[in-house]
């Protein structure tokens, strides 16, 4: 260029108006643009099993393999499968719900410090990647829930049993909600003390005994009573709602009508409905509260998430 | 110049300093508040300056004399501790390239991902797939995977995604230009044209070779503060001065050159 060309420069009032380049719309961004929050589900965990022999069969070990174990050591050598009615897909159901929630959290937690190239780059919402994260779980749940539905027909279960689907599904959004807070704060917490995915692992383990994953609810209530704040404090859960949600899908249209789907145990509730409504209003403040909570550290953090590491421009 | 300067990029008492890294290499993370000031590093100290549409600025100065920071202030990854920045308009270029890049994807979704990350409208970064490939004469390959290119061709194929986005404010804190000598010229006549075509440039280079087809204004920045600001060739001048100052204070074999050899040639004089 020199300087005696002639430059179209855009008059005054035809260029957008002046604004602040380093807001980014934060969670909001997030809710108008799927598409790019598809862009990264997509670009998360695709070709995860390359260069093994099974590829994608793998996704199926992992729930397979847990469920396996359930089954035989609690269901065969403890014997609740004596109790419970069509044991393998009551834990299986449960199992589904836990798989989700631990791989989102723990993935969650890693995803901010995994992306600081990107963050470095471009000034997008930075609530985009672990809440796509939660997304991309979602998806990876497929394998999971073929082998539900699959082991719900060999017992009895039948695609006109969609009674129970309002309460699955009510309750997977709940979860998603739940967890989508958690690792809006973990991840940002991730950032400055990279401990956090450690103590989050041993959070998991607790988080995954304090649910009905493997056990029915009424063990719970028999020892603390059905109404006390023990048990309320239990059902508040987001975790344990969506299992009852999934249950009433696909586990209670294959036992014969409760009392009897527990021979010994007429407290176990058939599905969320059945719960007392305390403990699922709670478990629903309990969600919510932790988004926005989320949604306050990201925001409040956002932009020193990239001053804590060793970068400078 | 057109005789009206419009206004694009305004920084008003800017300052930015970064703490002294939470997270070490090695060491444990601090928790505690930090209260000893004594190593942070400021990065910009009261930085006022203007970049207008149909203009290119050349950013010029030592390492760390804090042009890589203005930049980043105005695409919004850091905002200042004081003062203010605003922009019209859309901020991307030479600035983020390779943003989005994932080994699994072909050449030809990571471009238009990467396109979609650095701001272009969907429609467009579909668009530009074909004509970003046959620029680095990729297109051939666009069905491959990203992982089987080399890393220079990967770094060629990142820089000619960001090189192809248009936005108001076309930035650049990377080198001009990579790869041969024909990449290299039409890579420069494509950056020559953000300014002809009415929009905002501003690159951070030193080099006398480059800067005087791309920008009539030279900026030198020194130790975060704007020690010039006019045209390019006394800007130049005073990037040269102080980097012979530096020198002198220091091992004079210590490069501190981020682009090409500076020093004037015979077919680099101005215009």
């Amino acid at each position: 260029m020199t300087a005696t060309e002639p430059v179209r420069t855009p008059p005054d009032d035809e260029l957008p108006p002046w604004r602040e380049p380093w807001r980014n719309g934060g969670v909001v961004a997030v809710f108008r643009s799927p598409r790019l929050v598809w862009q990264f589900v997509r670009a998360e965990g695709r070709d995860k099993y390359r260069g093994t022999l099974l590829g994608g069969l793998w996704a199926y070990s992992k729930p397979l393999t847990r469920f396996l174990v359930y089954f035989l050591v609690i269901g065969v050598l403890l014997g609740l499968s004596r109790r419970v009615l069509n044991f393998p897909v009551y834990i299986f159901s449960g199992v589904v719900v836990l798989q989700f929630f631990t791989a989102s959290l723990t993935s969650g937690t890693k995803s901010l410090a995994k992306e600081t190239s990107l963050l470095r780059r471009v000034n997008i919402a930075r609530e985009f990647i672990p809440l796509s994260m939660v997304l991309a779980n979602v998806r990876r749940l497929r394998p999971a829930m073929i082998i539900l539905v699959g082991a719900a027909l060999l017992t009895g279960w039948r695609p006109r049993h969609v009674s129970g689907f309002p309460e699955a599904i009510g309750g997977m959004i709940l979860l998603m909600v739940f967890v989508s807070g958690l690792v809006m704060i973990t991840s940002v917490a991730n950032m400055y003390v990279r401990d956090t995915r450690y103590a989050v692992e041993s959070v998991i383990m607790v988080a995954s005994w304090a649910s009905p994953t493997i056990y029915p609810w009424n063990l719970i209530a028999e020892r603390f009573g059905e109404h006390s704040w023990i048990s309320y404090l239990y059902l508040s859960n987001p975790v344990t709602i969506a299992m009852f949600g999934m249950r009433a899908a696909f586990w209670e249209p294959t036992v014969p009508l409760r009392p009897t789907g527990f021979p010994d145990d007429p407290l176990e509730p058939s599905g969320v409905l059945a719960l007392p409504l305390i403990p699922v209003l709670m478990s629903i403040g309990i969600a919510v509260m932790t988004f926005l909570v989320g949604v306050l550290v990201m925001r409040k953090h956002q932009h020193n998430l990239l001053l804590r590491t060793e970068w400078t421009p | 110049m057109s005789s009206v300067e419009t206004e694009t990029v305004r920084l008003t008492k800017v300052r930015k300093v970064f703490p002294h890294p939470q997270i070490p290499g090695d060491g444990r993370p601090r928790l505690r508040r930090q209260t000893d000031h004594a190593k942070d590093t400021v990065a910009l100290r009261k930085v006022t300056l203007s970049f207008h549409a149909g203009q290119g600025t050349a950013l010029l100065g030592l390492p760390e004399a804090g042009r890589s920071t203005l930049l980043h202030l105005i695409t919004g990854v850091f905002r200042p501790d004081r003062g203010h920045v605003l922009v019209r308009g859309r901020v991307s270029g030479l600035i983020a390239s390779g943003a989005g890049f994932t080994g699994d994807w072909t050449l030809r979704q990571n471009v238009e991902a990467s396109s979609i990350l650095l701001g272009e409208p969907r429609n467009r970064a579909r668009a530009q797939v074909e004509t970003i490939l046959d620029f680095v004469g990729m297109g051939d390959r666009a069905d491959d995977r990203l992982r089987e290119l080399g890393p220079a061709e990967t770094k060629k194929l990142a820089y000619a995604t960001a090189l192809h986005t248009q936005p108001d404010i076309f930035l650049s804190d990377d080198e001009l230009v990579v790869g041969g000598s024909e990449l290299r010229e039409a890579s420069l006549a494509m950056l020559a044209q953000v300014p002809t075509s009415g929009r905002t440039l501003v690159v951070t280079s030193n080099s006398a070779k480059l800067l005087p087809e791309l920008c009539t204004r030279g900026v030198v920045m020194n130790a975060g503060v704007v020690d010039f600001d006019g045209g390019l060739q006394e800007a130049l001048a005073r990037y040269r001065e102080l980097r012979d100052e530096h020198r002198s204070h220091h091992s004079p074999n210590e490069d501190d050159d981020d682009d090409e050899p500076d020093r004037p040639g015979p077919d680099d004089a101005p215009a």
